[in-house]
C-alpha cells in the first residue's frame, strides 16, 4: 500500500503521522510519502500564532465541533509529558473582548475555566465591556511541524521536495492512496471556487512579561480583523489582518500599522517591545473543511484520494481531529480492497 | 526647622519604597537612602516577587489585607501602563492547590486578586496528587528591575543614595533629624530586636520560558513562578539558618518535586541557585519610637519584618511608614514647650 501525502504544512504531516500510527502495523507494507513544495519554516502553518481557539459561532458542519474538541484533548493528554515543550504545546490563559455581552461559545467547555471577566478585568481593557476568560492550548506552528518531521523520519516516512502538478502524475507513478492536504493552494490541482485565501500579516515581538494571550472581537469587522496578541514559547505574535482574496506575499507598511496601533492601544506595555520578525501567510478559508473521499480513473486503475484542506484560520485548533477522520476512511479504503490483516481496533 | 533631614536605613524594597512614599508626602524634606547592600544584592532581589500574601499571627487581618490591596492597586497601575517592563511588574495567572481541602477555602485576600475562584474537576486532573485548588490572576514584581525603577523615581525627586554600613542608628544622629529603620534582619542589631530572624529561602532561577502559569502548593513549600527573564523553583523554609550559600541537594529537591507538578521543568536549564534570608517576625514592625541617650533624642520610625510577604506587602506598609514620618516630621517643626512625639 502506497500512500502519497501532497502538502508539508500542520495538516499534511499529522495526517501522515496519524496514519502511519495507526495502519503500519496492521498491513503487509505500508510505505507513506509527503511531497511539498514548501515545508517548514515555509509554511503557512509557521505564520500561525498557534492558539487553539475555534471561531466563536457553530460551524456549518457539526462534525468541525467535534474535530476542534478531539485536537484539543489529544494535545490535552500531552500536557504533563516531559516533551510538551519540544512539540511546541503549553497551557496559556487568557482574554477574549468584545463591546457588548455576546453568547457563550460552543467550545466553552472544550478549554478550561471559562468564565465571564469581572469588572476590574474590564477596567484593564477600555475599548471593552464584557469578555471571557479560560485556559487553553499554544501549538506553536514551527516547533510543531519540527517536532511531527521528527517522528515521522523515525518511522521511515520520507519527507520530499516536489512539486505536484497533477493528481494523475501522482497516481501513475507512486501512489494507491492520495491524502490531498495541499491547503491553500489545493485549486491548482483541482479548481474549488470555495476556497480563497484569507491573508494574514503578523509580527513577532520580544515581549516575555505578557504572558496571557488577548483578543479582541469587532462583529462589523469580522474574525481576525480586531487586535489579538498572543504569546508564544519565545515571541509575542501581535495580528488583526484578515483580507479574503488577497494573494500578496510580501508584507505591507499599511498592514503593519494596523496591526501596530491597534495591539499598542490594547496593551500600552508593548510601546518599547522589541520586533523580532514580520511575515504574511494565506488562510485557506473556505465555508467548510473538505474532508471527503474521491476516486481517481488513471489509467486502468482506481486511485482514492482523500482530501483535507481548508481549514481557514482554525488548522491548528481541528487538525487531529481531521486527521482521525481521514485515518478512518483510509480504513473503509482498506477494507474495501481486502488489505487489512486485522481490523483496527482503535478508531 | 526649615528642611527635615530623613534617613532610610536599608535598601531593599522597605527602604526604597518607604522613601518614595516620604518624598510625596512630607513636605519640605531631605531624604537619604543608606545601606550596605542594593539592587542586585537586597533580599528583596531574591525573591520571585508574587502577589500572594502569607498572614501575620499578630496583625489584625483588616490591616493585612489593606496593606495588600494598596500595593495590588499600586503595582496593577503600573502593570498596566507603560512602565510595566522597566519596573518589572507583569499580571500572572495560575493555580495554588492542596493535598487536602483547607480549613480556610476562600483567603482573605480572594477578592484582592483578579477572577478568584475554586479550581474545576478538569483543571484539577493536571495535579492528581491534589484534591482542591484556587485559579486567579495576580502581579509579580520584579526586584532587579522594581528596586532600580524605585531608586531612579527617588532619585527624580532629590533622595539621594549612600553606601555604608550603619552599626548604630545614634551615628545618623548629627547629620539627620528622622531616622527609618528599613534593615530588615539588620534590626536584631539595629533596634535590638529579638524577634525577628531569618527564614532561610533556596530557589532556583530557570529558563523555561512555555511556562506562563504560576503554580503553588498550599503549603508553600514548592512553587512555579514564571518571570519576565526566568521562572523561580522553590522552595525551603528553613528558620533560623543564616547560611547564604546554595545547597545542592536542596536544589535537587527542589528542581524534583517541581517537575513533580509540572514535568515539561525537565527541559528547563541554565540553572541558577540563589538564597534569600526572610526577615521573619510575628507582626511587621511598624511604629515610632523616640530613642533618648542623655539630652540627645533621635526619632525613628520602624519599617521592617515582613517574613514572606515583602513585596506583597510593601506599598501598603511603606504609605502608613511615612505618614508616621510626616507626624515626627510635623511634631519637629511645631514649636512647643514640652514636644509630644
Amino acid at each position: 500500500m502506497r500512500v502519497v501525502v501532497i502538502g508539508a504544512g500542520v495538516i499534511g504531516l499529522s495526517t501522515a503521522l496519524c496514519i502511519h500510527e495507526r495502519y503500519h502495523s496492521v498491513l503487509q507494507s505500508l510505505d507513506v510519502k509527503v511531497y511539498a513544495e514548501r515545508f517548514t519554516p515555509l509554511t503557512n502553518t509557521d505564520v500561525a500564532a498557534g492558539l487553539w481557539q475555534p471561531y466563536l459561532s457553530k460551524p456549518s458542519n457539526p462534525q468541525e465541533a467535534r474535530w476542534n474538541q478531539q485536537t484539543f484533548n489529544y494535545l490535552l493528554s500531552h500536557i504533563g509529558s516531559p516533551n510538551a515543550a519540544d512539540m511546541g504545546l503549553a497551557p496559556v490563559s487568557g482574554y477574549n473582548l468584545f463591546r457588548e455581552a455576546v453568547p457563550d461559545p460552543y467550545w466553552k467547555d472544550v478549554v478550561l475555566g471559562f468564565r465571564k471577566l469581572t469588572p476590574r478585568e474590564l477596567d484593564m481593557f477600555p475599548d471593552y465591556s464584557y469578555g471571557w476568560f479560560n485556559t487553553s492550548l499554544i501549538l506553536e506552528g514551527r516547533k510543531y511541524l519540527q517536532w511531527l518531521t521528527e517522528r515521522l523520519t523515525e518511522r521511515g516516512v520520507k519527507l520530499l521536495l516536489r512539486k505536484v502538478e497533477s493528481f494523475e502524475e501522482v497516481a501513475r507513478g507512486d501512489a494507491d492512496v492520495i491524502i490531498n492536504c495541499t491547503g491553500v493552494w489545493a485549486g491548482a490541482l483541482q479548481p474549488d471556487p470555495l476556497l480563497q485565501p484569507g491573508r494574514g500579516q503578523i509580527i513577532k515581538v520580544d515581549a516575555p512579561w505578557m504572558k496571557h494571550f488577548i483578543i479582541t472581537h469587532d462583529p462589523e469587522r469580522g474574525i481576525y480583523k480586531s487586535p489579538y496578541i498572543i504569546p508564544g514559547i519565545q515571541a509575542v505574535t501581535l495580528g488583526g489582518i484578515f483580507q479574503l482574496g488577497n494573494w500578496s506575499e510580501t508584507n505591507n507598511i499599511q498592514d503593519h500599522n494596523t496591526i501596530w496601533e491597534g495591539c499598542c492601544r490594547l496593551e500600552p506595555t508593548l510601546k518599547d517591545a522589541k520586533i523580532v520578525s514580520e511575515c504574511t501567510g494565506f488562510r485557506p478559508v473556505r465555508p467548510q473543511v473538505r474532508l471527503e473521499r474521491e476516486q481517481l480513473h488513471v489509467g486502468s486503475s482506481n486511485t482514492e484520494v482523500i482530501h483535507n484542506y481548508g481549514h481557514g484560520g482554525y488548522g491548528l485548533t481541528i487538525h487531529w481531529g481531521c486527521a482521525l477522520e481521514v485515518a478512518k476512511i483510509f480504513g473503509k479504503i482498506l477494507e474495501e480492497r481486502n488489505l487489512l490483516r486485522t481490523p483496527p481496533s482503535h478508531l | 526647622m526649615g528642611t527635615v533631614r530623613i534617613a532610610t536605613v536599608g535598601a531593599g524594597v522597605m527602604g526604597l519604597s518607604t522613601a518614595v512614599c516620604i518624598s510625596k508626602l512630607v513636605p519640605r524634606c531631605s531624604i537619604t537612602v543608606i545601606s550596605e547592600q542594593f539592587t542586585p544584592e537586597t533580599t528583596s532581589d531574591v525573591a520571585a516577587g508574587m502577589l500572594i500574601p502569607p498572614v501575620y499571627p499578630d496583625t489584625p487581618i483588616h490591616k493585612q489585607k489593606q496593606w495588600f490591596k494598596e500595593t495590588f492597586d499600586h503595582l496593577f497601575a503600573i502593570a498596566n501602563s507603560a512602565e510595566a517592563e522597566d519596573a518589572g511588574v507583569l499580571l500572572v495567572s495560575g493555580w495554588q492547590i492542596f493535598r487536602s481541602i483547607p480549613t480556610e477555602e476562600v483567603p482573605f485576600w480572594a477578592d484582592v486578586v483578579l477572577g478568584f475562584r475554586k479550581m474545576t474537576e478538569d483543571e484539577l486532573k493536571k495535579f492528581p496528587q491534589h484534591v482542591f485548588g484556587q485559579a486567579f490572576t495576580t502581579l509579580k514584581c520584579e526586584g532587579p528591575a522594581y528596586l532600580p525603577w524605585l531608586e531612579k523615581r527617588l532619585k527624580g525627586s532629590g533622595g539621594l543614595i549612600l553606601t555604608r554600613r550603619i552599626e548604630d542608628l545614634w551615628e545618623l544622629h548629627q547629620s539627620f533629624d528622622i531616622v527609618v529603620n528599613c534593615s530588615g534582619l539588620g534590626s536584631r542589631q539595629l533596634a535590638g530586636d529579638l524577634k525577628i530572624f531569618p527564614v532561610r529561602g533556596q530557589v532556583l532561577k530557570v529558563q523555561a520560558p512555555w511556562v506562563k502559569h504560576f503554580i503553588r502548593d498550599g503549603s508553600g513549600l514548592t512553587y512555579i513562578y514564571p518571570g519576565i527573564s526566568n521562572v523561580t523553583l522553590g522552595g525551603t523554609r528553613q528558620k533560623g539558618d543564616w547560611n547564604l550559600s546554595p545547597d545542592a541537594e536542596i536544589s535537587k529537591g527542589i528542581l524534583s518535586r517541581c517537575c513533580a507538578l509540572e514535568p515539561s521543568l525537565h527541559g528547563a536549564c541554565d540553572i541558577r541557585e540563589k538564597v534569600g534570608l526572610r526577615p521573619s517576625r510575628p507582626g511587621v514592625r511598624l511604629e515610632k519610637e523616640l530613642l533618648a541617650q542623655g539630652s540627645r533624642r533621635l526619632p525613628v520610625v520602624h519599617h521592617y519584618g515582613h517574613g514572606s510577604g515583602g513585596i506583597a506587602m510593601h506599598w501598603g506598609t511603606a504609605l502608613e511608614a511615612a505618614r508616621l514620618v510626616s507626624e515626627c516630621a510635623q511634631a519637629l517643626r511645631t514649636p512647643a514647650p514640652k514636644s509630644k512625639l
